[in-house]
Formats: structure tokens, sequence, C-alpha cells
């Protein structure tokens, strides 16, 4: 016996019914199982649509913590997701390699959107149970439909709010981050106990059916399962419309379709182009300041006069407080690096940063990396979640950590964070915070 | 002891765990959720998500696709080809829907304010791109299907008794077609119900 098929003992629901059946009430609509007709419905259907979906929704859960973490949320006031009491990360996130980041969360977009289509092909094969009668045959049946109801509400929450949030439409009155953030640990608990009872059911199926097998069935010869045995079957069905195959095939073009559009503005970044739908898709232009702006000055509120001639650095360590120009910035060495912005939406930007390196400021400060210490970064937009980042001792005294002053060989525009920003391998776009104008040091 | 259980909960305890741990864990998510800003609502939209996908959504898209399928009927009486003309039109219609309903913030100017502001990128372009997008799909299938009527006509010449040669030539003139209009036909309805359906969305969403 394996272990999936003992486990399925394990948790495998009372086949008897609990009291004395009653007479079944007469059902009406799509409360009767003949409602349902298509032919194409069936345990092996929802199995290889479920076996499909499960790796995109890992890397998606996966990449989706990971980008929790390299948010630091444990660091100043990084935590914009309401604060969760118990720290899961047992890490610091690392500032190497650069790219680091931009693949994370170009996996998390990339799966998150190829899935799609296929939780819509997967719901749909399971929709008469939603209507099943009797509603609950027992305690352990009513507490697993409550159950498939967090993990079907915040499956859809999550992919909803994750597309529309990357298109800027937030029209429902609450903050995207701790959303998204808490319907995941949602979804990951309701998808956990789905797969201790629903990974034996598969197995089982695909021991009996072949996993493949029914790949091969064209419309003509195609078998129908028999509803006394498959509890997902139409027990009335239909002559078949599109097999099983052509059906899964239109499914995997909608994901290959949602997958390179996606792909165009993250990993691909060269070829934007085929991003033809994806949020960014478009050209900015060939200038030295011509690449991806995550908020524009004016968006973010900020006063061109504040950023001209008066503007200072101000500079907060153990030592006396520090005041410079942008000239005496300049005066001082100078690095280059290239470096990514890589945004929480998925896309990537890689460009040529001139400036001060984050580590000498430190030192003028007082704070040096022998000691090490943290930082926290205010900008001069005044509200908003990031209006201030705070950076790990790793990412402070890494020597590409810069506080870029030029990009391209231009001066930084008003929009890409001019007089000064602060760019730092492997760190999420919008903790590279841009019109920055106060650093306050902290030893550890 | 294990059957008195199983008999009054309905399944084994390994079962119970597995659920009670599961739903106590979203029990504390649920929990923390009604702590941040606009929490109250969040709730609200994690039931909404599933009651609107499975009561409207489903169903609205299921009895599109059953209407195309009785006109297809009417209009094809050969059920064979009736079904490879109704894919052929099927496929790329539901293609182009995903891609509406997936990207409908940008294609439907949702919040073109929003998106302008912040990314400093106009929002011109995405309904243009979609609609090209969509015709593309729509002729990659229409040749396709094409193709494959050439093919089985050819396959069915070859099958065909020489004395009988009428009757192919006959089918051949009519079947393509036949289901040619029920492709303009069917492409038409779709168009002018997704038209409708984003003026709708439009002007809701704008007027909210």
């Amino acid at each position: 016996m394996s272990l999936l098929e003992r486990l399925g003992d394990r948790v495998a629901e009372a086949d008897e019914p609990r009291r004395p059946p009653s007479p079944p009430a007469p059902a009406a609509g799509p409360f009767r199982r003949e409602f349902w007709r298509s032919p194409l419905r069936g345990r092996w259907l929802t199995s290889f649509l479920g076996s499909t979906l499960l790796p995109f929704v890992i890397v998606a859960a996966l990449t989706g913590f990971l980008s929790h973490a390299a948010y630091d949320p444990g660091l100043g006031s990084n935590d914009v997701s309401g604060g969760f009491e118990v720290d899961l990360y047992f890490f610091d996130w690392p500032a190497a390699p650069a790219w680091l980041y931009s693949l994370t969360q170009s996996l998390h977009l990339l799966a998150g959107f190829a899935a799609i289509p296929i939780l819509l092909a997967k719901l749909w094969s399971v929709i008469p149970k939603l209507f099943e009668r009797p509603a609950t045959r027992s305690v352990a049946h009513a507490l697993e439909r409550l159950s498939l109801l967090t993990l079907v509400g915040s499956a859809l929450f999550l992919f909803v709010s994750g597309v529309i949030n990357v298109q800027y439409w937030l029209p429902f009155g609450f903050s995207f981050v701790p959303a998204h953030y808490y319907a995941a640990l949602i979804f990951v608990a309701a998808l956990a106990v789905h797969l201790v009872l629903k990974l034996p059911v598969v197995a089982r199926t695909f021991q009996r059916e072949g996993a493949f097998r029914p790949l091969g069935e064209g419309i003509e010869r195609m078998r129908v399962a028999d509803a006394r045995e498959d509890d997902l079957a139409s027990p009335a069905p239909a002559a078949p419309t599109i097999s099983r195959r052509g059906m899964l095939g239109a499914v995997a073009l909608g994901s290959a379709g949602l997958l390179t559009m996606t792909a165009g503005s993250s990993l691909l970044g060269s070829v934007r182009g085929i991003a033809l739908l994806s949020p960014r898709g478009q050209d900015y232009g060939d200038g030295p300041n011509d690449f991806q702006v995550n908020k524009t000055a004016a968006y973010a509120g900020i006063d061109p006069a504040r950023t001209g001639g008066s503007w200072r650095l101000g500079l907060t360590g153990t030592g006396r407080d520090v005041s410079l120009s942008r000239a005496e910035l300049l005066a001082m060495p100078q690095h280059a690096e290239r470096l990514p912005i890589a945004c929480v939406e998925g896309w990537t930007t890689w460009q040529d940063w001139e400036g001060v390196r984050l580590a000498d400021l430190a030192a003028l400060a007082g704070v040096d990396a022998t000691s090490g210490g943290t930082v926290l970064v205010d900008s001069l937009q005044e509200a908003g979640a990031f209006a201030q980042a705070s950076l790990a001792s790793n990412q402070l005294f890494d020597p590409r950590s810069l506080l870029a002053l030029r990009v391209n060989g231009a001066d930084l525009s008003l929009d890409h964070g001019y007089p000064a920003r602060v760019i730092v391998p492997a760190l999420p776009g919008v903790h590279n915070t841009k019109w920055v104008r106060r650093m306050t040091f902290t030893p550890a | 002891m294990r059957a008195r259980f199983r008999y009054e909960y309905g399944a084994e305890p390994l079962h119970l765990i597995a659920v009670a741990a599961s739903l106590l864990l979203c029990g504390y998510a649920l929990l923390r959720i009604t702590e941040v800003p606009g929490g109250g609502r969040i709730l609200i939209w994690l039931v909404a998500a599933a009651l609107l996908h499975d009561l409207v959504a489903l169903p609205l898209y299921s009895v599109l696709f059953r209407l195309t399928h009785g006109a297809a009927s009417r209009a094809i009486p050969d059920r064979t080809a009736m079904l490879t003309a109704l894919n052929h039109v099927r496929v790329p219609a539901a293609l182009s829907l995903l891609l509406l309903v997936v990207y409908a913030p940008l294609i439907l100017r949702f919040d073109p304010e929003r998106y302008e502001g912040t990314t400093g990128l106009g929002v011109d372009g995405y309904l243009g791109r979609w609609l090209l997008i969509s015709a593309g799909m729509f002729l990659i299938s229409g040749i396709t299907y094409a193709v494959r009527l050439r093919r089985g006509a050819a396959r069915m010449r070859g099958a065909q008794p020489v004395e009988a040669p009428a009757d192919w030539a006959e089918r051949r003139l009519r079947g393509p077609a036949r289901a040619g209009g029920v492709l303009v036909l069917a492409l038409s309805i779709v168009v002018t119900a997704w038209v409708i359906a984003a003026v709708v969305v439009g002007l809701v969403t704008n007027g909210l």
C-alpha cells in the first residue's frame, strides 16, 4: 500500500450515511445532478487540471512569501502588512545576486498569470459539487465545505487583487499589501488541507484511468465517466462538443498567452514589445532617463522647488549631524554600478547608475562596516507607505549600494528621484527611495 | 471508539485534525484582517469573489457557450462539420474574452488618471491592441479551419466512387460557405455582446 493510499484511507469520509437516509427532497435546477450535462466533467479532468495548477500555485505562493521577506518587514517601518506576530523568516534578504528579487518577483507574476485559465477551468469542472444535495452529509462534510469556501474565496481574491493591482485599479477601499498577504495565508492553509484530502483521490484516479491516457481520446472516441462511481461526472451527459484534450489545449493557449505578455514586462526586459496588454508594456523613449517610473514626482506630490539649489541631504548617526549639498555629494568619490529596479508588480529595468556609496555616507555619520548598522531613508515625499524605507546592514554596506545622482551619463530626472535616490542590489524597487532628504544611521 | 467517532463525525480523526488546523489558521488570518484599514471590505470581498464567480461569471459564460452551440446546430445540420466550425469560433472567442477580463482595467480604462499619474504612461492603445490580438486569433483560427476543410474535402474526394463526383463537388461548395456564414454571424454576436458589456462596465465604473 502506498503512502498516498494509506493517507487516503485515513482521511476519507465515511461512506455510510450518519443517519438513516431521509426521503430525498425534490431537487430542482442546478441542485439536480442531471442539470450538469457536460460529458467532459469527471475526476480525471479535475485531477489533471489540479495537478497542472499545483506547480504554478506553489511557485506563486513561495515567491509571494519571499517577496514579503525581501521587504525586511522586521526593520523600521518596512512592514506594511499590518504586523504579523510570528516572524517566519530566519534569514536576512541577501544583497546578491543583484537579479535575485527580479527573478523571484517575475516568477510570482508569471506563475500567477499563467495559472488563471487553469484555475477557471478547474472551478468549472467542479461546479456541480457546489450544488450537491444534501448540502451537508455530516460534520466532516460541513467542515470540508467551509474549508473549500475559504480556498475558493481566497484563491479568486488573490488572483483578482493581484491582477488589478498591477493595472492600478484599486476601487475596493482597502490597501493591497495586507489584503493580498492575509488572503495568501488563508489560501495556503486551505490549500494544504485540500491537498491532504484530495491527493489520494488524484492518485487513485490516475492509477485507474491513466494520468495521460484520456488525452489520447478524440471527440469521437471520448469515454464519459460513470456517474455512479465518479461524483464529478454527469448522470445525463450530453453529446460532447469538444474533446477533453481540445478543452485543455484551449486552456494551455490561454496560459501561454498570459505568460508571454507577462514575460514581456519582466524577464525579457529587452523585448518588452510582446507585453501587448501587460501594464508598462509601452516604451518611454530613447533618452538616458527614459525607463520605467514607479511613481511620477507629480503623483508623489514632490514640490520641484524643494529639489533645487536649496536641497540638502541630512545625515544623522552617532556623531554630529551632517548636511550635504548636491555639489558636495558630487565631489565625493563616485562609483558606477549597473543595477536593476525590480518592481513588486513584476517589471524589471537595468540601468547604469553613478553616485556615492551608502557605506561612505554611513562612515561620514560615524557608522562603519566593522560595527555594521541599519539606515532609515526619508524621502521628500510626505505621504504614502513608501515615503521612507529601512535598509539592513548587508544592504547598507554592500559596495554596490549607491546613493545615485546620475543615470546613464545624465543627471537623474525628477521622476527618477532627482536630486538623489537609493539604489541597492536585489532590493524591491520601491525600497530604492527617491528624492532622498535624510538618512538616519543606527549602529548595530 | 474510532468507529464511534467515525459514525458521529463522518470521517477519520485525521480528517478533523487537518481541517481544524486549517480553519484555525484561517481564523487567525481573518482576525488580523479585521485589524488593518478597510479590513471589513477585505472580508466581504473574500466571500464575494467566490459567490460572484460561482453564481454570476460561470453561469454567464456557460450560457454564452450554450447559445453559440444552439445557433451553430441550427445553421449546420451535419454534427461533425458543425462542431469543427463551432470550436473554431469558440476557442478564439474564449481566449479573447479571457484577455479582456484579465486586462479589463487597462483595456476599458477603469482608472486612466491613476495609471497615467503613477507610471507616466498613457492607457491609449490597450483597447486597440486587444482588438488586434483578437482579430489575429480569429484570423489564425479561420485559416486553420479553411485548411482542415480542404483536407477533409480531399479525403472525401479520395473516398468517393468515381461515378459520383457531383456529390462531393456539391458538398465542398456548400460546406465552407455555410460554415463561413455561421462564423461571421457568431463572431458579430460575440463582438456586439462584448461592446455592449464594455460600455455598461465603463459607464457603471465611471459613474461610481
